[in-house]
């Protein structure tokens, strides 16, 4: 059973005008990190919000552990990274982790610990107790943030851009963090625009655009979508670097393939699908090309995203009012 | 399993204990116990009717915005954080915690409650105590003092805590109102004088048309030795009293429910 079921939901803005959300369905399966994409103003942080019952939605149903999200028992299920720290920024970051441990419900006898677990999982090296929220930089707010996320030990932990903010070592202890919240069994759902840190951690990504979900599902299915190859060859005595390329253009237009950049001896290919590189390499052979590397350059969702962006950006003029965040 | 509950035991610990160890509100605090004991000393030793003096200084405890900004210390977060709304951005987190809304305004009207009850308590006996030690005999503290000062502590943390729950802007411009409301009175007198130019008189017109329609709206300190005095002549007070205490906090339930918490919606 799907710990997260959104069926035909819609948000509409009436004061401003704007179809945040349109007809998204999609399901959570327990322990699954899912991400949502899109460029801005796609929709994906008022779907967080209506799944976290700030907003309420204009039509369709969404249920939380077969609750709604409205229902008083799932709230202690909940971890939430706004993507703006707003956070009570007189308290001390102990105090402030005190207040949302208190808030979460867990028992009292059990704070001391699960804060000091909480500080060590965003690898927060300050005195806690001495540290005013408002005195911390941007990516020191965001580990605060996130430890105030995990403190009530939640179920489903909902992050909001999780790595805005932060350094590199940021992005390295976000991606551990999502790591151990499969090897726990927390379903998390992430909000991202850093592609690469989306794609190695989440099972399953929803790509959204103008309110829409356009594409969902694992990795592989945005592999489909195509791909880059560079291809190395030995060296060919018998053929310079116009014939050479001629016959790439040539044996990759058979196979549905696409030559982007060739030299005399390695060539960048994309293709729709391994298939067609298969049999486009299968014929490179063949024609006496002996092939010792083969490098796939996975940036399906790099290029994902720019398609879509792109085709964002030619139809926003057009459906600008439709889109907002 | 957690259960809705009326009052947060951590919205109460946090706005009343915490608040009062940060310096910023423990020192305004501090001042507002110190000052009637101030008066009391200095009114007291300059007066050469000291009795007289004393009764006017007991006036301290009848003061409106006393109440008004004892509430907003114990209820917004607006001295700590240096912004006059507080901040209203924090409750996008606070209420994906299980915490109610109905929870969240009964809680800050609770702690408005007893903060400014339990403030002007200890300050009246350490003013009773100043009067004393000056020889003054004739203090107005029992029990008809102290519930007047509960009932006005009820009825302005119910007023803030209204205010409180509006969109920022909604609940500035309604404070400013009331704000206007306290102060009014200079304008009101110009427009009486037969000689005040023509727009000072429209002023006054108003005021006196909005006074008839809403004036008791806004809260206005009570007297319990009045109530307890006469209680059916002033059935129209405590009917007043009562039906504002409850539309207070009422409104401020309702506008937080309907209240939607995210980047397009406020």
């Amino acid at each position: 059973m799907s710990i997260i079921t959104v069926d035909n939901l819609s948000k509409h803005f009436r004061r401003a005008k704007v179809k945040a959300v349109q007809d998204v369905s999609f399901s959570v399966e327990p322990g699954e990190i899912f991400g949502l994409i899109g460029p801005n103003g796609a929709g994906k942080t008022t779907i967080m919000a209506c799944l976290l019952a700030l907003i309420k939605p204009s039509s369709g149903q969404i249920k939380i552990d077969g609750k709604s999200p409205y229902d008083f028992e799932v709230k202690p299920l909940i971890g939430f990274l706004p993507e703006r720290p707003c956070y009570n920024r007189w308290m001390t970051i102990h105090q402030f982790l005190t207040y949302h441990h208190m808030l979460s419900g867990r028992p009292s006898q059990e704070r001391e610990k699960d804060i000091k677990e909480a500080l060590e999982a965003v690898e927060l090296e300050v005195d806690p107790k001495k540290r005013r929220v408002k005195e911390l930089s941007r990516g020191m707010l965001q580990r605060v943030g996130l430890a105030q996320a995990v403190i009530g030990r939640p179920r489903i932990v909902f992050l909001d851009e999780p790595t805005s903010g932060m350094d590199p070592l940021g992005f390295i202890m976000i991606r551990k963090m999502l790591l151990r919240f499969k090897e726990q069994g927390i379903t998390a759902v992430v909000n991202s625009h850093h592609l690469l840190e989306v794609e190695k951690v989440c099972d399953r990504i929803a790509f959204m655009r103008g309110g829409k979900i356009e594409h969902l599902g694992g990795m592989d299915s945005f592999a489909v979508q195509g791909q880059d190859t560079t291809l190395s060859w030995l060296p060919l005595a018998d053929r310079n670097a116009d014939v050479i390329k001629e016959s790439l253009v040539s044996l990759a237009q058979k196979h549905d393939c696409t030559i982007i950049d060739a030299s005399l001896d390695s060539a960048k290919v994309s293709s729709p699908d391994k298939e067609h590189l298969a049999s486009f390499i299968q014929e490179l052979v063949k024609n006496e090309f002996l092939i010792y590397e083969s490098k796939s350059e996975r940036r399906e969702l790099v290029d994902l995203f720019l398609n879509k962006s792109d085709k964002a950006d030619k139809s926003d003029k057009s459906d600008k009012s439709d889109i907002n965040e | 399993m957690n259960k809705p509950s009326l009052l947060s035991p951590t919205l109460i610990r946090f706005n009343l204990w915490e608040k009062i160890r940060a310096w910023r509100v423990g020192i305004p605090i501090f001042l507002f116990m110190g000052l009637p004991c101030y008066m009391m000393l200095i009114s007291v030793i300059d007066s050469t009717e000291p009795e007289l003096a004393a009764k006017n200084v007991w006036h301290i405890y009848d003061n409106a915005s006393i109440y008004f900004l004892l509430a907003y210390l114990f209820i917004s977060d607006g001295l700590l954080t240096g912004r006059p709304t507080g901040e209203p951005e924090t409750l996008n987190l606070l209420f994906t915690r299980p915490i109610t809304r109905t929870c969240y305004v009964l809680s800050k009207f609770f702690c408005g409650f007893i903060g400014s009850s339990v403030v002007l308590l200890i300050s009246a006996a350490m003013t009773l105590g100043i009067a004393t030690t000056l020889g003054i005999t004739e203090n107005p503290i029992d029990s008809h003092f102290i519930l007047s000062i509960f009932l006005n502590s009820l009825i302005f943390s119910s007023f803030y805590v209204c205010l409180h729950a509006m969109p920022s802007m909604l609940g500035l411009i309604a404070y400013l109102f009331f704000s206007g409301c306290q102060t009014v009175g200079d304008i009101m007198s110009i427009g009486y004088s037969q000689n005040a130019p023509t727009f000072f008189k429209h002023v006054k017109d108003a005021i006196l048309f909005f006074n008839y329609w809403f004036g008791d709206v806004f809260p206005s300190t009570v007297d319990f030795s009045l109530i307890a005095s006469s209680f059916y002549a002033c059935t129209e007070l405590v009917v007043v009293y009562l039906s504002n205490l409850s539309l207070f906090l009422f409104f401020a339930i309702f506008m937080l429910s309907i209240r939607e918490f995210s980047y397009g919606a406020d």
